[in-house]
């Protein structure tokens, strides 16, 4: 009996391991984390891609670099990882806090989306704390207001600058991946932020959003047209689509 | 029937007593100063100390408190806001640190009770963030 408790504890031991070296999060020191400012962990910053968001591809998921700036009235998703743990079970200095989740510090950021949204121009705070409520991390975030939206082709997805579109031209039948992102005088800002699209001529060229936060233009007669890309607070984009023979 | 000396005597030595009681009660440690450390401050900055506390809007300082008694003992200490709507304080997992939350522009006063009794009040302003627009 005693050898198969010891035989079953070293299997658990070794399962254990296997498992924590299958973790999802980024390596210690990527520029993915935001270190918190009690040294106890870092941030990750993750971007809210459902239809008919402008959020920069580069930081879909978790993002590959923690974002320097965020737009107001963007939606964002900011979790905790201490030192590489998983879950929300989290020990320092001996001791083990549970049920560490992510809140926001209002008013420069409120909960919104699948997580928080920038609320206000200025410097923002997102805590970790754990059930009992003793804070075991927290972030400043710049949050700024973008000026414009910058639509580009998919293709320059992963860029931090890509390459606004003015004039598309399109071949009758073909086809473009195109995304939107909020930008301003300093270039892109993180953030998701729902946009609408409205056509200046019917039937030139259609839209739908694809995956993962793109929108397909499709051509679908001669001619030329304006889009425009709307958001909130009064932003709004637009280019020019040629579709030719 | 007992003598009125004898009587006297143990009034005398109930006295006594009584005194030399309250005189060791009184001379247990007592409060003897506050230190506070290793403070940090927000990108906007603030401020952490006996004399005043600042906090921007919005923003979290933090800082290291420990009430000591005159037998250089710590005393276990309870921080706390007489207005959590304008600054909230929470307790962070490191040893006797502080977070000071600037939940709205205004003006409170920060306690810190050691052994049921207040040793220290510090007036705390948070503070309104420049625009950004």
């Amino acid at each position: 009996m005693a050898m198969r408790s010891k035989t079953a504890s070293t299997l658990a031991l070794l399962l254990g391991l296997a498992l924590a070296a299958c973790g999802t999060n980024p390596e210690s020191g990527s520029p993915a984390y935001k270190a918190g400012e009690l040294g106890n962990g870092g941030f990750l910053f993750a971007c809210d891609n459902g239809d008919g968001v402008a959020c920069l591809s580069a930081e879909s998921g978790d993002a590959k670099k923690f974002p320097a700036r965020i737009a107001t009235g963007a939606t964002f998703d900011v979790r905790f990882v201490e030192k590489n743990a998983q879950g929300t079970v989290v020990g320092i200095d001996e001791r083990r806090y549970s049920g560490v989740t992510t809140e926001a510090v209002a008013p420069f950021i409120g909960r919104g989306g699948q997580g928080f949204t920038a609320l206000r121009p200025g410097y923002g705070t997102i805590v970790a704390r754990d059930s009992a409520g003793t804070i075991v991390d927290f972030a400043t975030l710049t949050i700024v207001r973008p000026t414009r939206f910058i639509v580009y082709r998919d293709s320059d997805s992963g860029s931090r600058a890509p390459a606004p579109i003015e004039l598309l031209t399109l071949s009758l039948g073909g086809s473009a991946l195109v995304r939107v992102v909020a930008a301003d005088s300093m270039g892109t800002i993180a953030g998701s932020i729902p946009v609408a699209w409205s056509r200046g001529t019917d039937d030139v060229v259609s839209v739908e959003p694809d995956e993962d936060g793109s929108f397909r233009l499709g051509a679908g007669k001669e001619g030329s047209a304006i889009l425009t890309v709307d958001g909130a607070g009064g932003l709004s984009t637009q280019f020019t689509v040629v579709v030719k023979p | 029937m007992r003598s009125r000396s004898t009587l006297a005597r143990r009034l005398v030595s109930a006295v006594a007593v009584a005194a030399l009681a309250f005189g060791i009660s009184a001379c247990g440690p007592e409060y003897d100063h506050t230190e506070i450390s290793a403070q940090r401050y927000s990108v906007l900055g603030g401020e952490v100390s006996l004399r005043r506390l600042e906090v921007p809007e919005g923003l979290i300082v933090k800082a290291r408190i420990v009430v000591w008694n005159d037998d250089d003992e710590a005393m276990p200490l309870v921080v706390r806001s007489s207005d959590p709507n304008i600054l909230e304080v929470l307790p962070v997992v490191n040893d006797r640190t502080y977070a000071f939350v600037g939940r709205a522009v205004g003006t409170t006063t920060i306690e810190l009770i050691a052994d049921d009794a207040r040793v220290v009040t510090i007036v705390a302003t948070v503070t309104a963030q420049p625009s950004a627009d």
